[in-house]
């Protein structure tokens, strides 16, 4: 509770209110690192934000789209909640620079043979990430957006992956 | 405006991420992660199937430490050393601790019968094996030699043959194969020479009989081994881990030596690293100084610098073989003057302290010098004030250490000769 408490604070803490806000999709290739081994199961998400003077906050929701195994186990990114502070470059003959610093809610799915073995996971922390985009030409305010992001790193397990996508800004 | 923007900015991210780094929260994966690397293992057919720990019947002490070794058996049947792979524990963690490597360290005496305490190593897949090791500090009662490579009949000579021992405690307890504690000597009247790690060196060039001696204080045996050269079929040398029959050199240049022995043994034929039983000498060992292996250091190589120019002939003796190679040495090595480290003619010393010097011959020729300090004639002219020690003889950095051996001050001189050339130096313990 106490992390959505400052969290709140410091959205309350914008002087200014947003003059921009965007939607976006994009098609994640997600990497699940585990034992020295990785799974490597698609996802995609959607994200919505708002941005003023070079700084935006982003919520991004994620749905599996697919799963991979590691030998005989399958792994799932089942879905992930994520806010995000993001601070941007300028943008500069349409090419922009991003850095996301947040907080990410994974679950995962782990099918195996074994009854010993939970099926679902839930890593929950710091998250990051970081984007290039670059505007469309002739496609007004739409932006093709390519960026990492670490949705979470514990002692176990890793969730990061690359996405690819599109920015809508209204 | 700006700065204040920056500000916010700063104060904002720092707030974020201080927040979100405190608020983590994960399912415990361990079980996860252990399944994963079972399913490797299951793939790969490389998973244990049984295992044993090997090497623990051996007698410590408080302080001692010693390294286990398990061997395990695979799914594909394949022997193969699991000992960094497995889950390490010891009965009790205040008489013994072992590490995640399987080195044991005895932290006291056990006070149970024979000082016994269990060992146990465990598999991912919970395959296991215990085993009993015995710390306490209790005096030997008699010791069994034993040859063990070979493990009968008579050593190839040249190639390193080993020995060990069962040693019997006063308690009744037997370490196996165990050399702790025991001093190993051998009969001075033969070419053999044995380490404390018990392996024996033999070069003789007929069958050779050598005594071992083991003991600890009175505790002694005696074992004879005997080497033959008769299945010594020829030796070949390396210089800096290539064979030449002719080596063409520069002065100051430093040359490592290895050798091998192919022996034939009915049809068949083995080669062996003899690097330690071999016998290196020069024609004229003016050109060239010569370092031997250490047997005590068994990452020490033999090496020779050549000093002078000219043309001499490097011999390596071992058995009934002779190894030739000719050394062509180019260059000017005209001596001019002697020095010890910096040239002072004098150094202090503490009582109990130590000083290292180093010879440098120096060459008015080309303006250069070498450190020839393991070379020379070095003397402490009788005193008995400090003792001497020859350090990293082979390299750039051979030194003479000087040891200060009691309180007492007083002054030592110290002469060395090299070439023709004598020089000394003052050291005053105060």
């Amino acid at each position: 509770m106490k992390k959505y408490i400052l969290l709140f604070i410091f959205a309350a803490s914008f002087q200014t209110k947003a003059d921009t806000y965007y939607l976006g999709a994009d098609y994640m290739l997600s990497d699940i690192e585990i034992s020295s081994e990785s799974a490597k199961p698609t996802a995609t998400f959607l994200r919505a934000g708002a941005s003023n003077n070079n700084m935006a906050f982003e919520a991004q929701y994620l749905i599996s789209s697919d799963d991979d195994n590691i030998y005989n186990l399958e792994f799932e990114l089942e879905k992930s909640a994520a806010l995000f502070f993001v601070m941007q470059s300028d943008v500069v003959k349409g090419f922009g620079l991003d850095i996301s610093l947040g907080y990410a809610k994974n679950e995962m799915i782990v099918n195996s043979a074994s009854e010993k073995l939970p099926t679902n996971y839930n890593y929950d922390g710091f998250a990051w990430g970081v984007a290039v985009h670059q505007q469309i030409p002739y496609i007004k305010n739409t932006q093709v957006r390519l960026a990492y992001q670490s949705l979470f790193k514990g002692d176990d397990v890793e969730i990061s992956g690359v996405t690819l996508g599109l920015t809508y800004h209204f | 405006m700006n700065t204040q923007l920056n500000v916010s900015k700063l104060f904002s991210i720092s707030l974020i991420v201080s927040a979100i780094l405190g608020c983590g929260s994960e399912t415990d994966s361990t079980q996860l992660a252990k399944e994963v690397e079972l399913e490797k293992l299951r793939q790969e057919g490389t998973i244990i199937e049984s295992l044993s720990i090997e090497n623990y019947q051996v007698r410590l002490k408080e302080g001692d430490t010693h390294q286990l070794k398990v061997t395990g058996i695979d799914s594909n049947g394949e022997s193969r050393d699991v000992t960094n792979e497995i889950t390490w524990k010891t009965s009790d963690e205040s008489i013994a601790k072992i590490n995640s490597n399987g080195l044991l360290t005895a932290l006291k005496n056990s006070p149970s019968s024979q000082g016994l305490i269990t060992i146990s190593a465990t598999t991912i897949n919970d395959i296991s094996d215990e085993k009993q090791i015995s710390i306490a500090d209790v005096a030997a009662e008699s010791i069994n030699l034993k040859q063990v490579i070979p493990a009968t009949g008579s050593i190839n000579t040249c190639t390193p043959g080993r020995v060990s021992a069962d040693i019997t405690y006063v308690d009744g307890y037997t370490a196996l194969n165990s050399l702790r504690d025991i001093n190993l000597s051998v009969d001075e009247n033969t070419t053999a020479k044995i380490n404390q790690q018990g392996f024996v060196y033999t070069s003789a060039a007929a069958v050779e009989s050598t005594v071992i001696t083991a003991a600890i204080g009175n505790v002694t045996d005696q074992l004879s081994v005997v080497a033959d050269p008769s299945n010594l079929k020829e030796i070949n040398v390396s210089f800096n881990s290539e064979q030449d029959n002719e080596l063409n050199i520069s002065v100051g240049d430093r040359i490592q030596l290895a050798a091998k022995a192919v022996y034939q043994n009915g049809n068949s034929e083995q080669t062996e690293d003899i690097s330690s039983s071999i016998k290196w000498s020069a024609i004229n060992s003016n050109f060239i100084g010569l370092t031997p292996k250490s047997i005590d250091d068994s990452d020490s190589t033999a090496s020779f610098l050549a000093l002078k120019p000219g043309t001499t002939q490097l011999l390596a003796d071992c058995g009934t073989k002779q190894k030739i190679t000719t050394v062509q040495i180019e260059g000017d090595a005209e001596l001019d003057s002697l020095e010890i480290n910096d040239g002072s003619s004098e150094y202090s010393i503490s009582p109990l302290g130590t000083i290292e010097l180093k010879l440098f011959a120096n060459y008015s020729s080309n303006q250069s010098s070498l450190n020839v300090t393991e070379f020379a004639n070095w003397s402490i002219n009788n005193s008995n004030l400090v003792t001497t020690k020859l350090v990293n003889a082979g390299t750039a950095q051979a030194g003479y250490r000087v040891t200060s051996t009691s309180n007492t001050l007083g002054t030592v001189l110290i002469t060395v000769q090299y070439d023709t050339e004598i020089s000394s130096v003052l050291i005053n313990i105060e």
